[in-house]
């Protein structure tokens, strides 16, 4: 087209502009021309009209005269087709006029408002003579029905010896109208050249861009990928030619390219599977992406530009992925603080250097909210070395913290639990190996608790390993045990005991993981129930002797009246009876029956007599020393050796010094009796010393024979009333039962030792007078037992 | 004339077992069985001494002692308690109340006879 669009150039400047020029040169000038002819019509009649006037003033005839003359030729004047000439006076009225002789119209106005009658007499006045005014004015003539007002022209002269301003008018475009009658033909002509000039431009033009236009054709279609286009090719001309060595590259390149098409064709193929293959990963790896709802998976460049955020992210950090990807940087998720200390770009540092990078920080939501997160940073490479930059997997921590906080509390306040027990606590595993001891435990056993664990239980146990299977054989039958008493060693290898309860200890599958205890120390406890054991005991010695104290008065009293009267009913008979009466005898062995029972009834009521005691401060020699001289001869007649130790700065007891004196004949009287019938040396060794026993200060008094000894199952007994292994007659079983009574009423005690065959040690401990509570008690006279010494 | 004795025991064996005893001695023997009786017995009868078991049901025999006492007749007669009693305090109640002797059961019948004799003078 571009060779068309030349020729069109080439036409335009070579025929079209001299044409234009030509055409507008004449037509300007045969306008001129015209037009002043015309213009000089108008003023060949002016003039031609000052003329006549001037005629009619030579010939002298007066201003009204030549009017009526020269009214008839003047309104015969016609300037084409409807202009007219006229004579108006200085003053405006008409002088001569086609149709309104005699008005005045000075004041007529043109259609634009313009007083031209006034303008054009004005103007008429200045004119010098014989000088032509020329003046043009918008006209609208109704009576003609126009409704467009239209150019008039009107020459005129001034006549001054009549004051009269001749006048003659008409349509311009009257004037103009050959004018353009010419114009018009010359434009008609003009415009078929041009027609006919394009016409021939078009025809030439099409005639030498067709071949080329073909060409182009072709090329375009072969462009587009169909080879099997040819050009047309006619004539030898120089295009036709081109269009040879065309076809001829073109079957060039259609080979080529079919070549070329199969190539690609295969190429194209394992791109798209190997696309096909891409796409599917990729689907893959984005369907993992978006799955992981709980991790947010965040991809950022070097710079920390976030060019990937899953649906993780978008619920872990409250952003939408949109809003991000390519837009934010990574630091919008990270707290300012965090910023400001250059922790992210620290991280990033590291991450470079490590490869990965683990970290627990708060990060912000999009709403502002912090929350804490496990970060794991990984530093990833693209296939340029360019594509680097790091891949954030963060995981919103908050719920774990939380449960790590509940957990960490629980633990506290159970360990603080565990720790506050005053009893010990105490784990192990399956094996009996120490997994945790509690304070109280630790203090137990004295050991540092964190030396204890790994080590056996049964290290501390007394019994040992067997101690531990014990408790393991019964836990597997019972789950638990309470109250198991066991002996466990301290450090310093006292030993404790120890009140246990234990029980298994399961996991989550209710498989057994070891055992726990629960240990209390009851080596305290023990103690004080003995020594609670020992009181009761002595209690119920004393309330027992108590009872039969009341018991043996009552029945003394009820033998007497029988026995006195047995008495003396047989005194009365043996008084009636001769000396040598055969049924004396026989009387008489029922009078030594009533003396045995007399006596019997007598010592009974000696041990249950209710006598006030009388309590001094004493020396513990003096009732000893008493009781030897009242048998010193008696046991010199037994052949027996007295061996007297007495201490002789003996600290002073509280005690009823009568009693006492008993107490010691009666057990001077039992050595002799152990001594009777041995052939060994009598020997009666009597001791006195003090001694402390729990802190508190005694004196001991200890008679030591060398008799026949006691069996060990007498021991026992031989402290109960009416015990005697003495021959019937010769004791009454009462003697060891009241000293037992007496020593304890001066809150002492009685320890008997004795071996058969060697002898008997008894040991009387009495406290040493001071201000106890225990003597101001004796002395308040509570006492049970008395003892009479006078009827022994 | 012979001596009256007055015997206050409510065991009818001591009872028998005195008189018995005494009897033979020429001695006058009443016995009652409690202090009622033997207080209507010495408004009927002047005895010569007066023998007293302590513990009798109703009226023990130290009331019955203080009693006798309050008799204008018998402010100076011998009164003797003989009683399974023997503690010290008792004697002393006894010899409060009244009495010339107290003696406890048993007692040999030679040494009863004995002190009978003596106060009876």
């Amino acid at each position: 087209m571009r060779i068309r669009a030349k020729l069109f150039s080439v036409f335009i400047i070579l025929v079209l502009l001299p044409l234009l020029v030509l055409a507008s040169l004449s037509l300007g000038r045969f306008r001129t021309a015209l037009q002043k002819a015309s213009e000089q019509d108008l003023k060949h009649l002016v003039r031609y009209i000052y003329y006549i006037c001037n005629v009619h003033k030579e010939m002298s005839q007066s201003k009204d005269q030549a009017v009526n003359s020269l009214k008839g030729e003047i309104k015969g004047l016609r300037v084409g087709k409807t202009g007219y000439a006229y004579i108006i006076d200085g003053k405006g009225s008409l002088i001569i006029h086609p149709a309104k002789e005699g008005t005045n119209i000075i004041d007529s106005k043109d259609s634009s408002g313009f007083e031209y009658i006034r303008a054009m007499i004005e103007n008429a006045l200045t004119l010098s003579e014989g000088e032509l005014g020329t003046i043009r004015y918008q006209w609208i003539n109704p009576e003609l029905g126009e409704t467009k007002p239209r150019q008039k022209i009107n020459k005129y002269i001034y006549f001054k010896p009549w004051d009269w301003i001749i006048s003659a008018g008409t349509y311009e475009e009257e004037v103009y109208e050959d004018l353009y009658k010419t114009e018009r033909f010359i434009i008609i002509i003009v415009i078929i050249s041009i027609a006919m000039v394009l016409i021939l431009t078009i025809m030439l033009s099409k005639l030498l861009t067709n071949p080329i236009r073909e060409l182009t054709d072709v090329t375009a279609k072969m462009a587009d990928g169909d080879l099997s286009q040819r050009v047309n090719v006619t004539g030898t001309d120089e295009v036709s030619v081109l269009g040879t060595s065309f076809n001829r590259l073109i079957s060039q390149i259609h080979d080529y390219t079919s070549n070329l098409e199969k190539m690609v064709g295969e190429r194209t193929k394992e791109l798209k599977e190997s696309r096909e293959r891409y796409r599917d990963i990729s689907r893959f790896l984005n369907s993992i992406l978006d799955s992981s709802t709980e991790y947010a998976i965040i991809a950022i460049d070097l710079h920390g530009t976030i060019i990937e955020f899953n649906k993780g992210a978008e619920k872990v950090f409250g952003w939408k992925k949109e809003e991000v990807v390519n837009k934010e940087n990574i630091s919008i998720t990270n707290t300012p603080e965090d910023m400001e200390r250059g922790l992210h770009s620290e991280i990033l540092e590291r991450t470079k250097n490590e490869g990965v990078f683990d970290v627990e920080m708060y990060r912000i939501r999009k709403d502002g909210s912090r929350f804490p997160a496990y970060t794991t940073i990984t530093a990833i490479q693209g296939l340029s070395d360019k594509e680097k930059g790091f891949v954030e997997i963060v995981r919103d921590v908050t719920q774990r913290k939380g449960l790590e906080r509940e957990l960490r509390e629980t633990k506290d306040f159970l360990e603080n639990i565990m720790e506050s027990s005053v009893d010990g606590i105490i784990t192990t595993d399956l094996k009996g190996k120490i997994t945790y001891m509690n304070r109280s435990m630790e203090e137990y056993l004295q050991y540092d608790r964190q030396k204890l664990l790994g080590i056996h239980i049964s290290q501390y146990y007394v019994k040992g390993i067997q101690q531990a299977r014990d408790i393991m054989d019964i836990l597997r039958q019972k789950e638990r045990v309470g109250n198991y008493e066991i002996e466990v060693k301290r450090k310093d290898g006292k030993i404790m005991q120890i009140q246990t309860s234990l029980f298994l200890l399961r996991d989550d599958n209710n498989q057994i993981i070891g055992t726990a205890g629960i240990f209390k120390d009851i080596t305290d406890k023990k103690l004080l129930e003995e020594k609670l054991k020992a009181t009761q005991a002595r209690l119920v010695e004393t309330s027992k002797m108590r009872a039969l104290g009341e018991l043996v008065a009552g029945v003394a009293h009820e033998i007497n009246n029988p026995l006195m009267a047995s008495q003396t009913i047989l005194h009365v008979i043996l008084e009636r009876l001769t000396k040598d009466d055969p049924g004396r005898e026989q009387l008489e062995l029922i009078g030594k029956c009533n003396d045995r029972i007399e006596r019997i009834v007598d010592h009974l009521r000696k041990f249950s007599r209710q006598m006030e005691t009388e309590f001094i401060s004493l020396d513990i020699n003096q009732p000893i020393e008493n009781a030897l001289i009242m048998t010193g001869q008696q046991l010199l007649n037994h052949d027996i050796l007295i061996e007297k130790r007495l201490s002789n700065d003996l600290p002073r007891i509280s005690g009823d010094i009568n009693q006492l004196e008993q107490v010691f004949l009666n057990l001077i009287s039992n050595a002799r009796d152990a001594m009777e019938e041995i052939n060994r040396d009598k020997i009666l060794t009597i001791s006195s010393s003090s001694i402390k026993e729990d802190g508190k200060p005694y004196v001991i008094v200890s008679f030591k024979d060398t008799g026949i000894g006691i069996p060990k199952e007498n021991l026992d007994k031989i402290i109960e009333p009416f015990f005697s292994t003495k021959p019937v007659g010769k004791g009454t079983g009462l003697g060891l039962s009241l000293c037992f009574g007496i020593i304890e009423s001066h809150g002492g005690r009685i320890d008997i030792q004795s071996e058969i065959g060697k002898g008997t040690d008894v040991r009387i401990l009495i406290p040493v007078d001071s201000d106890s509570p225990l003597g101001r008690r004796l002395n308040s006279g509570s006492c049970i037992f008395i003892y009479d010494p006078l009827t022994l | 004339m012979a001596k009256s004795i007055l015997i206050v025991d409510d065991d009818e064996m001591v009872c028998m077992a005195l008189t018995e005893l005494l009897k033979p001695e020429g001695y006058e023997i009443d016995t009652v069985w409690n202090a009622k009786e033997a207080l209507e017995r010495i408004n009927k009868k002047r005895y010569n001494l007066l023998i007293l078991d302590i513990i009798m049901p109703e009226m023990n025999g130290l009331e019955l002692c203080k009693k006798i006492r309050a008799n204008e007749d018998y402010n100076e007669i011998p009164i003797v308690f003989l009683t399974a009693k023997s503690r010290k305090e008792d004697r002393e109640l006894g010899i409060e109340a009244g009495a010339k002797l107290f003696l406890s059961k048993p007692i040999s019948p030679d040494k009863l006879l004995k002190i009978i004799s003596e106060t009876l003078g």
